[in-house]
């Protein structure tokens, strides 16, 4: 019997062969779980975290109430460059600038948006009036050449005025509706005849 | 001398003038009003920056600068001596000051802001608001003397030395302050002023006077010069300055709204301004003679001649002054 014959037929080295075998089995697979794990503990705070970003966001973009992000205030100023002020929102608005100086809006408060040039002169608006009024204005300068209105009685009316007296009034009311056309400030259109300005 | 300046002014009217002084940032962001004292030699400038600045003439070099308004200053003059300066802001604080000092002599309020003030002597201050009514302070006590509502607001207004009229802008007409009563009503459509009824109603200042008035009201003088009321019109929304007199009605008419207007102490040389930053300087009753100055970046916003009318000063809302050699002086009456 040769040696190998021997070792074939000794039942002692082939049990240490298999246990071996299976030992090696064990230590790749446990191998194998390190890996996974060191994937996971490195992963899962990753993923926690770009979740908790995206979920911060889409919560922040749905639902402002959670992340206060209403500004109140009772005005907002624009400037530009050269500290010209262009834009003003507010609860009342202020005076209408012109060239420099305030003049008087007239009676009541308006709440809303106004525009200036870039003299810092009023050009346009989009208020409410204390009077239950709301009205889109524009300007030429110092002077209201459109003046597009709702009242708060259902009437509507929209007034076009040039610099030489000429001016286009029409508008709707619970009369009916009208129009007026004026040139040089002789009125040379009236709609209806016997109506009156509403 | 005379003669050149004549001739060249006739035959470039547009060409003779110099730009002497200028102050690009007088005031941040805009120039609200200009004054100059009665010697010529102290221009005062306030603006939509709260302050109120000080300016030798000619040369303009800053004086000193006047602090003490918490808001837009928009009216300024200074009393016959030059000792005083009234300053308007639009929270309706008035602030008259020492010029030789720069400190406040007293403080007055308003209801409503006002547009317009003057001196009616070196302690009355004449104050028109917008509230309506025209007030008159004893300047260094600052105590109300009297108060005449007129029922407009008051844009500008000029005053005769006695009192005995003042006119006002928007729309302009005579009153007596001494009474508080109207004396006449110059009214016209579009602002302009019918000033050949007006001059010959009965009532009216029949002192030989020349009377300036802006209707839309940037600012307005009192001339002494002749038996005859001159109005300057310079109703933004018409786009023209309007010269009525005896001489006759005659209007300039510019393509863009005139935002200024001054009138020289002789009452021969009207000045105005429009919103794209031109000064233009005629010769009243002689249409040809006329010059353009050029070089604001924003709608002149004020104007006022030295009394000599040797200087011609200009403020824009792009916050610079400037200066100009104004000839009025070398030109043979």
């Amino acid at each position: 019997m040769t040696a190998a014959e021997a070792l074939v037929h000794d039942p002692l080295p082939g049990l240490l062969l298999e246990r071996v075998a299976r030992l090696e089995q064990r230590v790749l697979r446990q191998r194998r779980l390190l890996i996974v794990m060191s994937l996971l503990v490195v992963l899962i705070p990753t993923i926690d975290l770009g979740a908790r970003a995206v979920a911060t966001s889409g919560a922040a973009a749905r639902a402002p109430g959670t992340h206060d992000s209403i500004l109140v205030v009772r005005g907002l100023s624009v400037v530009d460059a050269h500290g010209t002020e262009r834009v003003r929102i507010g609860a009342p608005l202020p005076n209408p600038p012109i060239f420099g100086r305030r003049v008087s809006r007239g009676e009541g408060e308006y709440a809303g948006i106004i525009l200036m040039d870039a003299t810092g002169t009023e050009r346009s608006g989009y208020a409410t009036t204390d009077a239950g009024q709301v009205m889109i204005t524009l300007d030429e300068t110092g002077r209201m050449v459109m003046n597009f209105m709702a009242q708060p009685s259902g009437g509507v009316r929209l007034n076009l005025t040039d610099a030489f007296d000429n001016a286009i009034r029409l508008g709707s009311s619970r009369e009916g509706p009208f129009l007026q056309m004026t040139r040089g400030g002789r009125t040379v259109l009236a709609l209806p005849d016997t109506g009156t300005q509403k | 001398m005379r003669a050149l300046a004549f001739t060249c002014l006739a035959l470039w009217p547009h060409l003779v003038h110099a730009q002497r002084v200028i102050r690009e940032h007088a005031h941040r962001p805009a120039v609200s009003a200009l004054a100059v004292s009665a010697d010529g030699r102290r221009l005062a400038s306030a603006g939509v920056d709260h302050r109120v600045r000080l300016w030798q003439l000619p040369n303009g070099a800053a004086i000193r600068d006047l602090h003490g308004h918490r808001d837009e200053v928009y009216a300024i003059a200074f009393s016959p001596d030059g000792a005083l300066l009234a300053s308007s802001a639009y929270d309706g604080a008035i602030i008259i000051w020492d010029t030789k000092r720069g400190t406040i002599v007293s403080r007055a309020r308003v209801a409503r802001w006002a547009l317009a003030i003057s001196f009616a002597s070196s302690d009355t201050l004449v104050v028109g608001s917008v509230d309506g009514a025209i007030r008159l302070f004893a300047a260094r006590s600052a105590r109300l003397l009297s108060t005449c509502d007129v029922g407009i607001e008051v844009h500008g207004l000029a005053l005769a030395p006695d009192l005995s009229s003042v006119v006002i802008g928007g729309p302009t007409a005579h009153w007596d302050l001494r009474n508080c009563t109207r004396t006449a009503s110059l009214r016209g459509a579009g602002g302009v002023v019918n000033i050949a009824s007006s001059g010959r109603r009965s009532g009216a200042p029949s002192a030989a006077a020349t009377v300036v008035a802006s209707a839309h009201l940037r600012g307005a003088a009192y001339v002494r010069s002749g038996t005859a009321f001159t109005v300057v019109d310079s109703a933004i929304s018409e786009r023209a300055a309007s010269i009525a007199s005896v001489r006759g009605t005659s209007r300039d008419t510019v393509r863009v709204p005139v935002s200024a207007v001054a009138l020289s102490t002789d009452g021969r040389w009207l000045a105005y301004g429009d919103a794209l930053g031109r000064v233009r300087a005629k010769l009243i009753g002689e249409p040809e003679a006329g010059r353009e100055y050029l070089g604001h970046g924003g709608a002149i916003s004020a104007l006022v001649f030295t009394p000599d009318g040797s200087l011609l000063i200009s403020g824009a809302t792009d916050g610079s002054i400037r200066i100009w050699e104004h000839v009025a002086a070398t030109i043979p009456r």
